[in-house]
């Protein structure tokens, strides 16, 4: 940049807005001191500058706090996550009716040892529980083993249905869950602005 | 704005406390609204958007920077959120063709501003809010939100040489309606 060629508009504006090279804004401001019709525009612009950072402040014409805390407090969760989240549960529910045939018979059959007097010595008790364990297991051994007999017994359509159901409510399950992180993971993303 | 007691705020909304996010909404919703009222030049439409700008402030507060100071964050925020709106209602390319062509004057002249200080204040209002969006947003990047070029460009999907022109005529056009006698 020499003194006798002018700084373009640009070079002006990027040298006040400060993004000009080291360089390049040396030079710009070597020009300046020796050029006064450059001089007179930079001042121009940078008039113009401070015009535009006279904007004053106005609050918005109603409070806007009561209205966001009042969103906040009712979807502390977001709505998508909520449904999911009844979806799900609904699921594992019927999961566990269509289940229950199987593990019912352990339930009933369970039988807790008892927990012997304190008379006994620590080893005497723990030998008494470890044989209520073994007899505990081995009667809920049989009724699943009678259970498992009584469902192969059982009418062929529940046989044939049953599963059908177990294996949609899972896939069911399994997609749910993948529409979950894959909105998470859409809700994580930051704004990408779009051309304006 | 004090800055100590922005992170207390923020690590208090992290811990559940919803009223401490509504103490940081009270601090900084005149500024917020601000940049929307700016950039979108309507004041019902800038308060909606102001306050869905605190509500993602919300859900991302997760991701922010407590030692970083919360107003640029939240005032950046809601620029991205009402470019975004800006966007959906962009005019068409020959319509802004004609409002560059619209500016009378020679580009290389910039005339003394008119009128006393409440003039100017007054006329920097109306002139911003008569400039076509893309060339309010450029102004309020900039000159409100203190953004290098290359952080406009990114943040306005352009090039820098992009963002230098559409600075230079939008400074152009404020010139210009500054210092009308009208």
């Amino acid at each position: 940049m020499t003194e006798t060629k002018h700084l373009s508009d640009l070079e002006i504006e990027a040298l006040l807005d400060e993004a000009l090279e080291a360089g390049a804004a040396r030079e710009a401001r070597a020009h300046l001191a020796a050029c006064g019709a450059c001089s007179r525009r930079t001042a121009a612009r940078a008039r113009l500058f401070a015009a535009l950072e006279t904007w004053e402040e106005s609050p918005p014409s109603y409070d806007l706090t009561p209205g966001i805390v009042r969103r906040l407090s009712h979807r502390r969760m977001p709505l998508g996550l909520s449904l999911a989240t009844a979806v799900q549960a609904g699921l594992a529910l019927l999961i566990a009716v269509l289940a229950w045939p199987l593990v019912a018979p352990v339930f009933s059959s369970l039988q807790i040892p008892t927990i012997p007097g304190l008379e006994l010595g620590f080893s005497a008790t723990l030998a008494a529980q470890a044989e209520g364990l073994l007899l505990a297991s081995e009667a809920a051994l049989q009724p699943l083993l009678d259970s498992a007999d009584a469902w192969l017994r059982m009418a062929p359509q529940w046989m044939t249905l049953s599963p059908a159901i177990v294996a949609g409510a899972l896939l069911v399950a399994v997609l749910g869950n993948s529409i979950l992180l894959a909105g998470d993971a859409a809700g994580r993303r930051s704004v990408r602005l779009r051309r304006l | 704005m004090d800055e100590a007691s922005d992170r207390l705020l923020v690590q208090r909304t992290r811990g559940g406390d919803v009223n401490a996010f509504g103490e940081l909404a009270q601090r900084y919703q005149t500024s917020v609204f601000s940049v929307c009222y700016r950039l979108l030049g309507d004041s019902a439409e800038a308060e909606d958007l102001a306050q869905e700008a605190f509500l993602r402030a919300f859900r991302r507060l997760g991701s922010f920077d407590v030692e970083r100071p919360f107003g640029p964050w939240m005032r950046r925020l809601a620029a991205n959120l009402c470019l975004n709106t800006l966007q959906q209602r962009r005019p068409t390319p020959a319509e802004l063709d004609d409002e560059v062509d619209d500016v009378p004057g020679d580009p290389r002249e910039m005339p003394e501003l008119a009128g006393d200080r409440a003039e100017v204040v007054q006329r920097v209002r109306s002139g911003l809010l008569r400039l076509p969006d893309r060339y309010r947003a450029v102004i309020e990047l900039r000159h409100y939100q203190d953004m290098s070029y290359d952080e406009m460009a990114a943040a306005l999907g352009i090039g820098v040489g992009e963002v230098r022109t559409r600075l230079f005529r939008a400074r152009r056009m404020m010139a210009r309606w500054l210092t009308d006698d009208d």
